[in-house]
């Protein structure tokens, strides 16, 4: 049974950090999103794992076995990658069948096994199609079913909705996810989209300027984002300039000249961190002018200037908004996350890249 | 300035354009070449057919062409898919001085080469082979290796290596991922680098002198047995033979084109374990390929650099065939440069349909043995009883028109026409948008043409033998040089002029 783990990996490119000391661990059936915008190492750390490039220092782990220095041809796992990597020349079958053939394993229990894994992603009538005449749906399922025949349940899936059209990737992941699950595969999946992370993940790896975040289920990380950088790259959030003042039993937390009774928290600057759907508008709280106003369908934004800030606020639809209407936005304090004030500024500690 | 403009876009002179594009290849490149078909014997008052009757001395000499030919493509091919796969794939330094070296015996005139080569081998050198067969071949080998690396690097770089990644992951050593994935892929590239080693050493001359034997040794390929009916005067003979050549490389030509997307190379066997047995051999690290290429292509083709020694009163003489050489190929390369690149444009474009047969002739001059298209040459052009030295021109500008129009016509076909769609879009007209965008963007190929053109006239030796009586260019003096026992003169004229094509090389690459 596969799992994963890593120790204190790092890469190298030159002098560019690509990755630095990364520990992880990853259970066996787990599906683990790696996360994070372009750039990050996300895809140098599953290219690590799969022993395609090899890190300057530490050691990866599958099976409890060291595996740091194994080419990825001995690690016996499934790779999917970014633009599928099809053998232009082989068709569907022969793609499918190229991993036990390339082992030696040419036997008709491995030609079943591949038939039923193309039955399995619904490409069994064009067995005898060649890659370039397949759909990008269908390409992304041969691909994965060429992965899966080789037998391992270890799967490595490199941006694999990437070449997608919007739509389909939806459909697609949703039934990745469940055959994914179906067949109790370990799988590592690198994307940049926090939604697709979301959809799919048991557990989300936020990794930033090669290093790791945080870790966590996506609801864990959504309520409890690790820091501001976390909570800027899952989901929306308001991040509200605020100061701490002691009051003794409790504290006062002034922001958007306004101020709310908080839990005691040492005086000083902080970023209040606000989800948009907690935000609410009516009576009380701090005054502004709403400044844009949208219909999204099933919610709606509104967006309101308070002095030179402004925090938004998503509701299900029904009110509408003016520009230039005055109204009041209030929320609780059990839903404020409240972080020091960076030292390198709020701009550069929500950078993306 | 926009009347004009809109003038020279206009359809009457794309027309014009290219019908002056096609005449000048039809009459002045292609038709000379053909002649020889036409007229078997060069006496104007008689139709006399070339003799049917093929010699003993022509069925060995044809023999000896296709084995030899045959031989060196298969030891190109296993020896320079190594080297070809490093210069490919390794993003390290060794890659450019790889590159750098590979090309150096390309610089070498055929007939130098072919000198050096067999000094080596010979009792001057390490005394292993003498000349005759075996010596032609090793010659072979050293000329055509740099060509098929060259052609077969970049074929490989085309196929994308997350394939390579894909199959590694699947379970295949990095050796079976190659034979599996990566040579089926480029297999047309591979087949391309075949023919063109394949008919550039069926069609060598100047090289291939250098290691004819004698008495029992004697040995000679089809295009020197060519040369040496003609030295004797035996037209018929050496016609007969030049139309079999032209007959099995345009066969040979079309055979490649046919197969070209339609063999496949079979990768149902695998064997794993002794596949993955190899790889742990390190072979990728290419010692076999790495000690082939030194000793079998590098140090022989520079051998004669040891014995230059400088002779009294030659240096006017090898300086006059210096000039000649040059002048002859600066002539010829500017004269293709004018006409080569309008053909590159309706081959890359594909202009009225007809690209595809243009590029067929066009290679069919490439795959032409040039002393049968020195031998045809000169009997067309000796008709309008022109200057001995305006004959070698058209000679050299025959052979060398294919050298510009290929790769300029590649890189017209790789241009991204967005570009040009975009410049028109903002106002240019067709003839702008061709010097404003196009031209620019096609430069480099044009000047790399432009250098292949004017080393292949330069070392031309075959087409040059066929038609020269007074004016000799400095291959053919080499070869008069070794003929005469005279090693210390020819390896002087080759170190000589080795370092001028260097000079040239150089001066032209850096602009």
């Amino acid at each position: 049974m596969p799992n994963v783990k890593l120790e204190n990996v790092s890469k190298f490119f030159g002098n560019i950090r690509a990755l630095e000391g990364i520990n992880l661990e990853i259970k066996d059936s787990e599906y683990v999103v790696l996360l994070g915008p372009s750039g990050c190492g996300k895809t140098t750390l599953l290219k690590i794992i799969a022993g395609v490039w090899e890190p300057t220092s530490g050691k990866v782990y599958i099976d409890g076995k060291d595996v740091t220095n194994l080419p990825p041809e001995d690690r016996n796992i499934g790779f999917v990658f970014q633009n599928y990597a099809l053998f232009p020349h082989l068709n569907v079958f022969d793609n499918t069948i190229y991993g036990p053939v390339i082992r030696g394993k040419d036997s008709e229990e491995s030609r079943r096994n591949a038939r039923e894994m193309l039955h399995l992603v619904r490409l069994a009538a064009r067995h005898d199609a060649f890659p370039a005449e397949l759909s990008g749906g269908m390409q992304q399922r041969l691909a994965v079913a060429r992965a899966l025949t080789t037998g391992s349940s270890l799967l490595f899936l490199d941006e694999p909705l990437l070449a997608l059209d919007a739509k389909i990737g939806e459909e697609v992941r949703s039934e990745m996810r469940k055959m994914i699950k179906d067949l109790k595969l370990t799988a590592i999946h690198v994307t940049h989209d926090q939604e697709e992370a979301m959809v799919v993940a048991d557990r989300i790896v936020v990794m930033r300027r090669g290093r790791v975040e945080q870790v966590g289920s996506p609801e864990e990380i959504y309520r409890n984002p690790a820091n501001l950088f976390v909570a800027h790259f899952l989901g929306d959030a308001n991040f509200i300039e605020a100061a701490a003042v002691d009051y003794g039993a409790c504290c006062k937390l002034k922001m958007l000249r306004w101020e709310m009774e908080f839990p005691k928290v040492e005086s000083g600057a902080y970023v209040a961190v606000v989800r948009p759907e907690k935000v609410e508008v009516g009576d009380g709280g701090a005054e502004g002018i709403v400044k844009n106003f949208r219909f999204l369908g099933g919610v709606s934004y509104v967006e309101v200037g308070i002095g030179d800030e402004s925090v938004i606020s998503r509701f299900p639809s029904g009110r509408e908004y003016e520009l230039g209407e005055r109204v009041c936005v209030c929320f609780k304090p059990e839903d404020v996350k409240l972080f020091k004030y960076p030292d390198e500024g709020l701009k550069e500690a929500l950078r993306v890249d | 300035m926009g009347g004009t403009d809109r003038l020279a876009s206009g359809k009457p002179v794309e027309v014009v354009f290219y019908s002056v594009v096609i005449l000048f290849f039809l009459l002045l490149v292609f038709a000379p070449i053909l002649y020889i078909l036409l007229r078997g014997c060069p006496d104007s008052s008689a139709v006399c057919l070339p003799s049917l009757y093929i010699t003993k001395e022509m069925s060995d000499a044809l023999f000896n062409s296709f084995s030899i030919a045959f031989m060196a493509v298969v030891l190109d091919i296993i020896f320079g898919i190594p080297i070809a796969w490093v210069i490919a794939r390794y993003k390290t330094k060794l890659k450019v001085y790889l590159n750098f070296l590979v090309d150096m015996p390309l610089i070498m005139p055929t007939a130098a080469l072919g000198f050096s080569v067999a000094l080596f081998w010979g009792g001057e050198g390490i005394g292993l082979l003498s000349k005759g067969f075996w010596m032609i071949l090793a010659v072979h080998v050293a000329f055509t290796y740099p060509y098929i690396v060259r052609t077969l690097s970049a074929a490989i770089e085309e196929v994308d290596i997350t394939y390579e990644m894909a199959s590694r992951t699947l379970g295949s050593s990095p050796l079976t991922a190659f034979r599996t994935i990566t040579l089926p892929l480029f297999k047309s590239g591979l087949l391309i680098a075949a023919l063109l080693v394949f008919t550039r050493s069926l069609s060598e001359t100047g090289a291939t002198m250098m290691a004819v034997g004698s008495g029992q040794f004697f040995a000679a390929t089809a295009p020197v047995q060519t040369l040496l009916y003609r030295d004797s005067n035996n037209l018929p003979a050496a016609v007969t033979l030049s139309i079999i050549l032209i007959a099995v490389s345009t066969l040979l030509l079309a055979l490649v084109r046919y197969l070209a997307n339609r063999f496949g190379i079979p990768m149902v066997k695998v064997y794993p374990s002794f596949e993955r047995y190899l790889n742990n051999l390190r072979l990728e690290k290419n010692v076999f390929a790495f000690a082939f290429f030194i000793a079998i292509i590098l140090l022989p083709s520079f051998y004669l650099l040891r014995f230059v020694s400088y002779s009294s009163g030659e240096f006017g003489r090898i300086m006059d065939s210096i000039g000649v050489s040059f002048l002859i190929a600066f002539a010829a390369t500017v004269v293709n440069l004018i006409f080569g690149v309008g053909m590159a444009l309706l081959i890359g474009r594909n202009k009225y349909g007809i690209g595809p047969l243009f590029e067929f002739l066009t290679d069919m001059v490439i795959v032409m043995p040039t002393i049968a298209l020195g031998l045809s040459l000169g009997l067309f052009w000796n008709l309008f009883r022109l200057d001995e030295l305006l004959v070698l021109a058209m000679v050299h500008v025959s052979l060398s028109y294919p050298y510009i129009v290929k790769p300029v016509a590649a890189s017209i076909r790789e241009l991204d026409r967005n570009l040009e769609d975009a410049a028109r879009v903002l106002g240019a007209t067709p003839f702008k948008v061709f010097t404003t965008i196009t031209l620019p963007l096609i430069m480099p190929s044009i000047l790399a043409g432009a250098v292949m053109a004017f080393m292949r006239s330069l070392s031309e030796t075959g087409a040059t033998m066929a038609v020269s009586t007074t004016f000799k260019t400095i291959p053919v003096l080499i070869i008069d040089f070794v003929k005469a026992n005279r090693y210390g003169d020819a390896a002087f004229a080759s170190a000589l002029l080795l370092i001028v094509s260097f000079i040239a090389a150089y001066l032209l690459r850096r602009k």
